[in-house]
Parts: C-alpha cells; sequence; structure tokens
C-alpha cells in the first residue's frame, strides 16, 4: 500500500469522527457541523505539521544515527 | 482463563450494564433503542433530524466502506472477530444485521485493505456510541425543559 493510499483511507475516519465529536454542547445540528468542518480543517494542519517534522527527524536521524 | 476472554466479558458487561441504565430511565428508553438499532434514527424520532443525519451519514457511511474494504468479513462478534465485536456492539443493529448476513463467510485470505476495513467499522461504531451519548444529553435537556414550562 502507498503513503498516498494509505493518507487517503485515514481521511474518512478522521473526518467523520471530528464531525460527531462536535456534536454534544453544540446547540444545534448547524453549530456542530460549523465546528466540525472548523475543526477537520485545524487538526488536518496540525496532523500534516506533526508528520512532516517526524518525516525530517526520521531522515535526520537515518542519515546521522541515534541522537545518544 | 486467558486474559483476552475476561476483557471480552468485562467488556460486554459494561455496554450491558450501560445500555441497561439508559434503557432503565423512562425519558431516554425509545430514543435509545431505536438509536442503538439505526445509527441516528433515535435523535430523529425526537425531532432533532439535523443532527440524527449528522450522526447517521458519517456512521453508516463508514460502516459500509468497511465491510466493502473487509469483503464483508470483518463483522462477526462471537467467532471470526470477538475483540473487534467488542467495539462494533454500541452499533448494535447494523452489526448483529451484518452478522446474520455474512455468517456464512469465511476467512480464506487476509486482503491488503482487510485491517482498514476492520477499523472503518469499529471506529463507525464507537462514533454511534458518542451519538447515543449526545442523545441522552439531549432527552434529558428536553425533559428538564418539559418539567420547567409544567
Amino acid at each position: 500500500m502507498s503513503v498516498t493510499t494509505a493518507i487517503l483511507l485515514f481521511l474518512p475516519p478522521f473526518v467523520a469522527t471530528e464531525l460527531i465529536a462536535a456534536l454534544p454542547g453544540a446547540l444545534s445540528a448547524r453549530e456542530a457541523l460549523e465546528r466540525g468542518l472548523r475543526n477537520t480543517g485545524r487538526h488536518l494542519v496540525l496532523w500534516a505539521m506533526t508528520i512532516g517534522v517526524l518525516h525530517y527527524v526520521a531522515k535526520w536521524v537515518m542519515a546521522h544515527g541515534p541522537l545518544w | 482463563m486467558p486474559p483476552t476472554d475476561t476483557i471480552l466479558i468485562a467488556t460486554w458487561g459494561l455496554w450491558l450494564l450501560a445500555a441497561a441504565v439508559a434503557i432503565g430511565d423512562p425519558r431516554v428508553r425509545r430514543p435509545f433503542l431505536l438509536g442503538l438499532l439505526v445509527p441516528g434514527l433515535g435523535h430523529i424520532s425526537i425531532g432533532e433530524k439535523g443532527r440524527g443525519l449528522l450522526v447517521m451519514i458519517p456512521v453508516i457511511t463508514l460502516f459500509v466502506a468497511g465491510l466493502i474494504l473487509s469483503d464483508f468479513r470483518c463483522v462477526s462478534p462471537f467467532d471470526r472477530h470477538p475483540l473487534w465485536g467488542v467495539l462494533q456492539a454500541p452499533a448494535a443493529g447494523p452489526t448483529f444485521l451484518t452478522w446474520g448476513l455474512t455468517r456464512h463467510l469465511t476467512l480464506d485470505h487476509i486482503g491488503e485493505t482487510y485491517q482498514v476495513g476492520c477499523l472503518y467499522v469499529g471506529v463507525a461504531c464507537l462514533l454511534n456510541l458518542v451519538g447515543l451519548c449526545d442523545l441522552r444529553d439531549v432527552c434529558m435537556k428536553a425533559a428538564r425543559r418539559k418539567a420547567g414550562a409544567t
């Protein structure tokens, strides 16, 4: 399985989780939907940044050996 | 008793206890049972159509996608996959319906996306649990409002 396929397969449960997790506490379905979509975007950016940083740390360690 | 069996029995016991507590409350009983049978239907039955669709569409889409990815073999709470079955219990209706319809299938080979399919169905069923918790909140708020109005 390629990395692109793995990332694409990860997205549907991620979006569904964000949408439904926004329900408790929301006063209406519209508010939950808006909050869920906003959180999806926000958390996707955080997730991509984390994966990106980990990717470069892993590459650095592979090139230079472990830090200890 | 193997530790896996202990975990299985404890988790099924926990689900049954939680369901008994919810069903025991007459304010929640009918919508809770509907939501357990068809994700989102409990919300729709109390007039919360938007919330119901917000639960129903993602849960059913993920559930069906997971079944397709795993060749319709990932739902089997008591024989093929008892551990995944624990996660699938909160969407009892779709889980037991699928189990009944796919009981004759055997797990001859594990495809590339099989585990992803199991994960999709597990996530869908656990998301229905979040939907059921929200349903309980909505029912309790409506009951409090009604009690305050009279």
